[in-house]
């Protein structure tokens, strides 16, 4: 079951709305998740929500403007607020960052559960903006809450979207969504 | 319609001082969702500030709301903002003088219709300023339990907008 329906509770498979399911990827140990077909086209709203128990190493979220071949790794502008179970709150923020998003480091095989909203990634005369809020788990701060903005100063259709694994793998699932602008 | 999304209607504007998005609230629905993902300004920086509506069509201005966010900034440290019984629910977006990047941004409202119920709001969202990334990360309430119809977004220079929102139920 795509798990933004059991986040909403929806059981069943049922009629979503607005909310369109344009993809579940469920993967064990694999190195990124790539969304490849996102249907820029038709949605200027995305909803990426990600349940992955076992993160090895870090997680991040790119974006592709050549429909997966490759992603942008680099030139992205970003700003996370975080705060951890041991009181640990603090801020991560770049100007010249390799990831639009990132839900931080993680070692031996850590949880990583949040959701992003992609905007105007199909639409060539705008930026492409994100935000999240996520819970994850990191070997020194513990459990800790994230959300964060991004943004790629670009003017150009980005038509793929990348959860990266860096050197580890990835296990879990990934459920990309679009939100219906009628 | 059935499903946990619903679209009730868009709205957009261009070289409007400010956009009501009226009749959006209803029995139907507790939780809103709303996506804006244009707000460009010709002539300054602006903000786009929301005020709700109430049952008998007028904007609420008076202050009645309290609200507090966080500025995620990719450039500098990271400002907070509050106030109490101020006349608006904060920034929803932001946008540099004429420029065309646009913004993104998702919020919530709820309990809007329900007239023995305050009405809150959460907002996240993500904008250009002139020197990187600038989101915010807010709450807000308006104090009086009444009946509310509808919201406004206005800009907090007073100059004209172009604006595209959407408005959905959420189920």
């Amino acid at each position: 079951m795509p798990i933004g329906q059991a986040k909403f509770g929806l059981l069943g498979g049922v009629d979503l709305g607005s909310l369109e399911l344009i993809q579940t990827q469920d993967v064990s140990a694999v190195s990124d998740i790539d969304f490849t077909s996102i249907e820029e086209g038709v949605y200027n709203v995305h909803f990426l929500v990600f349940a992955l128990p076992n993160v090895t190493s870090v997680l991040n979220l790119r974006i592709s403007n050549n429909g997966g071949t490759s992603f942008i790794s680099s030139g992205y502008q970003r700003a996370l607020q975080y705060g951890s179970v041991a009181g640990s709150f603090g801020e991560d923020k770049s100007t010249s960052a390799t990831s639009m998003l990132t839900f931080g480091s993680s070692s031996s095989g850590r949880e990583k559960n949040g959701y992003v909203y992609l905007y105007n990634l199909g639409d060539s005369s705008k930026y492409s903006f994100a935000t999240e809020h996520s819970m994850n788990n990191h070997s020194s701060l513990g459990y800790y809450f994230g959300f964060a903005g991004g943004l790629l100063p670009t003017t150009e259709a980005h038509n793929g979207i990348q959860l990266e694994g860096g050197t580890g793998t990835l296990t879990g699932v990934a459920s990309l969504y679009g939100i219906k602008e009628s | 319609m059935a499903g946990s999304l619903e679209f009730i209607k868009s709205t957009s504007g261009t070289n409007v001082a400010s956009i009501d998005v009226t009749d959006c609230f209803s029995d139907k629905y507790d939780v809103y969702k709303i996506t804006l993902t244009k707000w460009h300004n010709p002539s300054g920086d602006s903000n786009a500030l929301l005020r709700l509506i109430d049952s008998g069509g007028s904007v609420i201005s008076d202050n009645e709301y309290d609200n507090a966010q966080l500025a995620l900034r990719s450039y500098n440290t990271y400002p907070q903002d509050q106030a109490t019984n101020t006349s608006n629910m904060g920034t929803m977006a932001y946008t540099p003088l004429n420029q065309t990047y646009n913004v993104g941004a998702v919020i919530y409202i709820f309990n809007p219709y329900d007239n023995s119920s305050f009405t809150f709001l959460k907002v996240q969202n993500a904008n250009r300023h002139s020197s990187g990334l600038l989101a915010f990360k807010g709450i807000a309430v308006h104090k009086v339990a009444e009946q509310i119809t509808g919201f406004n977004l206005y800009s907090s220079q007073s100059a004209t907008q172009d604006v595209e929102a959407k408005v959905y139920g959420v189920k």
